[in-house]
């Protein structure tokens, strides 16, 4: 999230759109009341009429898969209608950058274009050179203030999305031209000065092949609006689980160390990777974050002569994203899978490939707080235990409130948690588990050596032999001066000091465990007037910001857009801050008003996201089809993203054979892959069974009734499960055609005190091109009665 | 489904006490003709008063939500939203109210007793094996430590094909969770980082 | 008129379930055994250890959706159907407004069940008793909400006293209809002497799955007049009266299921 909960009190209109908020986040709904109490709006664009959608102002029916279109109706509405933020968009976005007059865009692709078979059969790949802003001798952008010139991102960026509009737009993605408009009009007004439009969102817009796109989709129309960086506003990605936030913060992905550091490649040296750190904006700094968590790694043994034994990091090669490294998997080429307090056998995609690829392993661990179906994946229906020669050790984990230690929420405060009650049985923390198992395996390279042992037995890791010591792992991530333990408060130690002086787990974090006596994570006095920022409640990375971006919230003069909810303003020569700046407040507003965006190289935001950025499937997002789709791309001749991998080409079914759309969801009463709450008698009790949800005229095509049991198939598998019968899902037009829509939650699997299918045993092995995040939400399938 | 005498007084309508409405200042009520007494059930017994409370957050979604734990000899008795908390200021969803359950269940007698799912105890599944076995901690640990490390040895490539530096172990992989703690995932990623784990990933992807 | 109320503002509720789990929780009910029929409401009526619950009611006129949530338990009404008809007087009112059942008391007749509009008191099926709603009557007495209304994320359901409940109420139907929700309204102001729980509804109480117009039954109010005075009378009479509401209520609960059986 740019912004936090409590903000959402401070919008003018809330759009909610690839996120059901009131049923996978209710307590959201307490400050979108507050907002709606002083006379906002809510908008619920959503497949299926939701629990935020009956309580929203209005309804919209999209089609799963087709935000991109949606979105790109609403950008391109803004601007034919004239309703952008327009000073907002010339100080604050790339739209005068001049761009390669090479660059250009035909038929659904981008110029640079080239055959990729290792992706897939007909899939593409970008050389993105042409991508690129027209620069002076000095390297500095070119740019026409004017908007006129027609490489200048404006002009480009306005003829990309004059195909979008509203006609084509309802067409594709179902929605009634009317109700699009509606929607256009309501959340577009936000883009007058001084009003604040939210957009809210979950993996309704991630998990697709064209993920990343959305989410550009929905962060290209927030700044159009003028909605990035002020109170009310904000591109919020609302965070599923209680520490997703943090533990991506922590590097636990593939792609990444800590703080958002990329992972080194193959043969890259310290000064190389060094040398590939952006040249401007803040990320000028990461030589010295990275160095910072080297000495927190290795501590002694890292050096300033051993580069601080950036030689010890692992090089990744490839695709290494539990979409990619199942396959692997599957082909033995792992022989040992940890997973702790996770379960991809129910909440992964193509679930029965997964349990086929565990069954390749010679070994599991897994640690949970009840039996889950990753772990008893040989015990699963379509499993026959004695085939499958796999070890798995389970370990009896703790429950939340059975530990001490911090959790991020998504608007990114990092909030103390104490323990209440010792474990039951043997039943023990996973930090006590990760402790006890790399003390045997430093033991065992002590006593035998063996494979380059030197990240193992020269690693910094001393927390106790039994316990660990959670406050001092705490100051390890905020950063100390190596040699003299002071905490670091601020990242000015990190940036100001010697490489490596200061050893910090995760630089994002400095700050907040600066005080060991009286850490800001404890903090607990809340605001009691103002604009809910609650800056002296727990801490907010970075540097206890509660909204990022903030300098958009003033124009050029330092005047905030809206004085009511002013996060600043510049007033006699010298700036009054409300939040903490993200910029530099010690020179006068003009000096930064072209400059809020300090994370990325250029300074601006970007409407245009070329060879600066990371996108690798085209620097303006284009409508395709998800993977498996009941139509044709109305908008090109390339069907699906051509730049995601295709991994099993045969699992990919024909529209004839599976003629509905099916997509996934989570309900309020359960969570995630269940294991929390399939156990959970209260919840059982609310919400007992796996069900899909169809629409009456469905339901009279294949001849069922409410309660009845039907087979839902797709080329991956076959589920069945009770059917709810109801007018809240209802068919769309499609490109002239009615289609229907087949709903379901994900939330069972075999295991638990409530067991049924898992709707994952439906969804395809397919990520989307930038991350690698599996298109859960929008595949094809058939339904039928059951038996 | 029987209630127990503890659970009986606390929801019985028989509690509420003629001297408890008194001490609260309120007036005598005019109904029932006979008050209804209970002298064994005075105000400090409800577990909001007597019980101490740790502070703590939500496990559930993003939101963040304040929750106290109700905890009595050492057990959790009661949890509810924290009223000081400025984001949830007291409230919680379902999932958040039924927290306690996930802890605590009742049996037959009306009893609050250990959730039965809960894993107490280190198990094992043998190759082939049909059931889980229980193990030792020391055993469970020493075993997973011997096959990483045989595995790491095995396949640990410190150049790639090319014979670029690359110092991994493309044969162990790993799962982290968003709910664990930061300082559990930050531990993993030493533990990884150490391993030479390049298979990596939790569920802000799956 | 009751001291305390508890207001449903239905249009700001977003059927989390918060209040039914919490209301679950406080009181140390176990869960029952529910299954899927169709609708997200579950459990699907209220029981011995379910004593409110959120209902679901799912409308689609001309294509336009309405999916009403609304949270149900004990009305605590000044014209209390049960309390009028136990024949032993173990219902009664407290002083803070909530008519609670006393189980020692209670000789498992179920006639307060059947003299119940909203059928509330439940118990004879399954154990001996009748239960029900007790409005927490211990965390009241201790100055906190009811447990419901604690944990209510959007303001649905809060709790406070009669005049401030009815002010808000009368505020927010007034607010509503000036935003155009013209069939907002109050529920239980007026109704049954007035309600312990008041309902600000955007649409007819029926809607809601709630009866239009509520009332305890002539011979209920008949039961009162003429059999409580003489409650130490004999048995024989004690038990015709009280199998004879049984019945009624009864067969009203058949008539019910078969009919919606039928449908």
């Amino acid at each position: 999230m740019t912004n936090h909960w409590i903000d959402y009190r401070n919008s003018d209109v809330i759009m909610n759109i690839g996120g059901n908020t009131v049923e996978n986040h209710p307590i959201s709904m307490k400050w979108i009341q507050a907002a709606l109490d002083n006379g906002a709006k809510l908008i619920s664009v959503d497949p299926r009429f939701t629990r935020t959608s009956a309580v929203s102002d209005l309804y919209a029916p999209i089609r799963p898969g087709t935000n991109v279109a949606f979105f790109s109706g609403l950008i391109n509405y803004a601007i034919e209608n004239n309703k952008y933020h327009e000073e907002y968009v010339k100080l604050f976005t790339n739209a005068s950058s001049l761009i390669n007059p090479d660059f250009g865009y035909s038929d659904g692709l981008f110029t640079g274009v080239q055959d990729a078979p290792d992706l897939g059969d007909g899939q593409k790949s970008y050389d993105r050179t042409s991508w690129d802003y027209q620069r002076d001798e000095e390297g500095n952008i070119l740019k026409d203030e004017t908007l006129q010139d027609s490489n200048c991102v404006w002009q480009l960026f306005k003829n990309h999305y004059a195909r979008y509009n509203v006609q084509t737009v309802s067409e594709i993605t179902g929605c009634p031209e009317d109700k699009f408009v509606e929607v256009a009009e309501m959340f577009c007004s936000t883009g007058e000065p001084g009003k604040a439009g939210n957009i809210s969102y979950a993996m309704g817009l991630t998990q697709f092949t064209h993920g990343s796109q959305n989410v550009r989709s929905c962060a290209i129309l927030q700044l159009l609006l003028g909605n990035v960086g002020i109170a009310g506003g904000g591109v919020n990605a609302q965070r599923g689980q209680s520490n997703v936030q943090g533990a991506c913060d922590m590097g636990q992905l593939f792609h990444i160390v800590t703080g958002y550091m990329p992972m080194p490649s193959d043969g890259q040296d310290l000064a190389a990777y060094n040398a590939a750190a952006p040249d401007s904006g803040y990320w000028v700094n990461r030589p010295k974050f990275m160095a910072s968590m080297l000495k927190a790694f290795w501590g002694d043994n890292a050096t300033e002569e051993n580069d601080f034994h950036f030689d010890y990091l692992p090089r990744l090669d490839k695709n290494r994203s539990s979409v990619a490294y199942y396959t692997y998997m599957a082909k033995g080429e792992i022989k040992g899978l940890f997973c702790f307090a996770d379960n991809p056998v129910v909440g992964g995609a193509n679930t029965i490939r997964k349990r086929r690829a565990q069954a390749e392993l010679d070994w599991l661990v897994c640690a949970d707080i009840y039996e889950n179906e990753t772990a008893a994946f040989w015990k699963a229906p379509d499993m026959n235990p004695e085939e499958v020669d796999t070890e798995v050790f389970l370990l009896p984990a703790c429950m939340h409130f059975e530990k001490e230690g911090t959790i991020t929420n998504s608007g990114r405060w990092i909030q103390w948690r104490h323990k209440a009650q010792d474990p039951p049985g043997e039943a023990k923390p996973d930090y006590w588990i990760v402790n006890q198992l790399f003390h045997a395996i430093r033991n065992l390279y002590e006593e035998e050596g063996g494979a380059f042992p030197g990240p193992i037995v020269d690693m910094y890791w001393d927390y106790g032999d039994d316990e660990v010591d959670i406050p001092k792992v705490c100051m390890e991530i905020n950063g100390f001066y190596w040699d003299t333990g002071e905490l670091a408060t601020g990242f000015g130690d990190i940036t100001g000091s010697d490489d490596g002086e200061v050893a910090a787990g995760s630089w994002i974090y400095t700050g907040f465990y600066a005080d060991e006596a009286d850490p800001a994570c404890k903090n607990r006095t809340r605001e009691t007037e103002g604009l809910g920022l609650n800056h002296d409640w727990s801490f907010a990375w970075p540097a206890n910001r509660r909204i990022v971006y903030n300098r958009c919230s003033c124009d050029a003069e330092g005047n905030p857009w809206n004085p009511d909810k002013a996060l600043f303003r510049w007033e006699d020569n010298e700036w009054v801050t409300i939040d903490v700046p993200d910029f530099n407040a010690n020179v006068p507003p003009e000096e930064t008003a072209d400059k809020p965006f300090i994370m990325t190289p250029e300074l601006q935001s970007r409407l245009f996201a070329g060879l600066t950025g990371t996108m690798v499937d085209g620097p303006f997002p284009e409508h395709y089809e998800p993977w498996e789709s009941i139509t044709a791309n109305r908008m090109s001749d390339v069907q699906f993203n051509p730049v995601c991998k295709v991994w099993y080409p045969e699992d990919r079914g024909e529209s004839a054979d599976y003629p509905y759309i099916a997509t996934t969801y989570r309900l309020t009463e359960h969570y995630q892959t269940g294991i929390m709450t399939r156990n959970n008698p209260w919840l059982v009790e609310a919400m007992p069974e796996m069900f899909c949800e169809i629409s009456p005229s469905l339901a009279a095509e294949i001849g069922v009734e409410n309660g009845d049991m039907v087979e839902i198939e797709s080329k991956r598998g076959t589920i069945q499960c009770k059917v709810a019968v109801t007018p809240r899902v209802k068919p769309l037009m499609i490109n002239g055609e009615e289609k229907e829509i087949v709903g379901m939650p994900w939330h069972w699997g075999f295991k638990g005190l409530s067991s049924g299918a898992s709707a994952n045993d439906l969804t395809p092995t397919i990520g989307c091109a930038n991350t690698t995040i599996p298109e859960f939400k929008s595949f094809i399938c058939n339904i039928r009665r059951a038996g | 489904m029987k209630i127990s005498r503890r659970n009986f007084l606390w929801l019985s309508g028989a509690a509420i006490t003629g001297s408890l409405a008194a001490k609260l200042g309120c007036a005598p009520p005019e109904e029932p003709e006979e008050p209804v007494v209970d002298p064994d059930v005075p105000v400090e017994e409800i577990v909001l008063e007597y019980a101490e409370t740790s502070i703590t957050t939500c496990p559930v979604c993003g939101v963040g939500c304040g929750v106290l734990c109700y905890v009595e000899n050492g057990q959790i008795v009661a949890i509810e939203g924290d009223p000081d908390h400025p984001i949830s200021e007291g409230t919680l969803c379902s999932k958040g109210m039924a927290l306690y359950n996930m802890y605590y269940t009742y049996d037959e007698k009306g009893e609050a007793v250990q959730n039965p799912q809960r894993l107490t105890k280190p198990l094992y599944r043998a190759p082939n094996a049909t059931d889980w076995e229980e193990v030792d901690w020391d055993w469970a640990i020493e075993e997973i430590a011997k096959r990483t490390k045989a595995v790491r040895d095995e396949y640990f490539k410190e150049t790639n094909e090319d014979g670029l530096v690359a110092n991994r172990c493309e044969a162990l992989a790993w799962v982290g969770s968003a709910m664990c703690n930061n300082e559990e995932n930050y531990l993993f990623r030493k533990f990884v980082a150490a391993n030479g784990i390049v298979n990596m990933d939790h569920c802000a992807r799956l | 008129m009751a001291n305390n109320v508890r207001l449903i503002d239905v249009t700001k509720c977003m059927a989390c379930k918060g209040c039914q789990v919490a209301c679950k929780q406080w009181n140390q009910l176990p869960a029952v055994e529910t299954e899927f029929t169709g609708s997200y409401e579950n459990p699907a009526d209220l029981d011995f250890v379910t004593w409110s619950r959120v209902k679901f009611n799912e409308h689609a006129n001309n294509g336009e959706v309405k999916w009403y949530f609304n949270f149900f338990s004990c009305m605590h009404c000044t014209e209390a159907g049960c309390m009028e008809i136990c024949p032993v007087d173990a219902i009664s009112r407290t002083d803070t407004g909530a008519v609670i059942i006393n189980h020692e008391e209670c000789i498992a007749c179920g006639a307060c069940t059947g003299a119940c509009p909203f059928e509330i008191p439940r118990g004879p099926e399954v154990d001996e008793k009748a239960y029900k709603c007790n409005f927490c009557l211990h965390r009241v007495a201790a100055g906190y909400a009811t447990a419901c209304s604690k944990a209510c994320p959007s303001g649905a359901v809060t709790f406070g006293t009669a005049d401030e409940k009815i002010a808000e109420a009368e505020a927010r139907v007034a607010e509503l209809q000036e935003r155009g929700v013209a069939n907002a309204q109050l529920y239980g102001v007026d109704e049954l002497g007035g309600m312990g729980v008041i309902y600000v509804l955007a649409d007819s109480p029926d809607m809601y799955g709630l009866p239009v117009s509520p009332t305890v039954s002539y011979t209920t109010h008949l039961w009162k007049v003429a059999m409580r005075p003489l409650k130490t009378l004999a048995m024989a009479g004690l038990v015709a009266g009280m199998l004879g509401s049984w019945y009624t209520f009864r067969r009203e609960k058949v008539k019910k299921e078969n009919e919606k059986a039928a449908k």
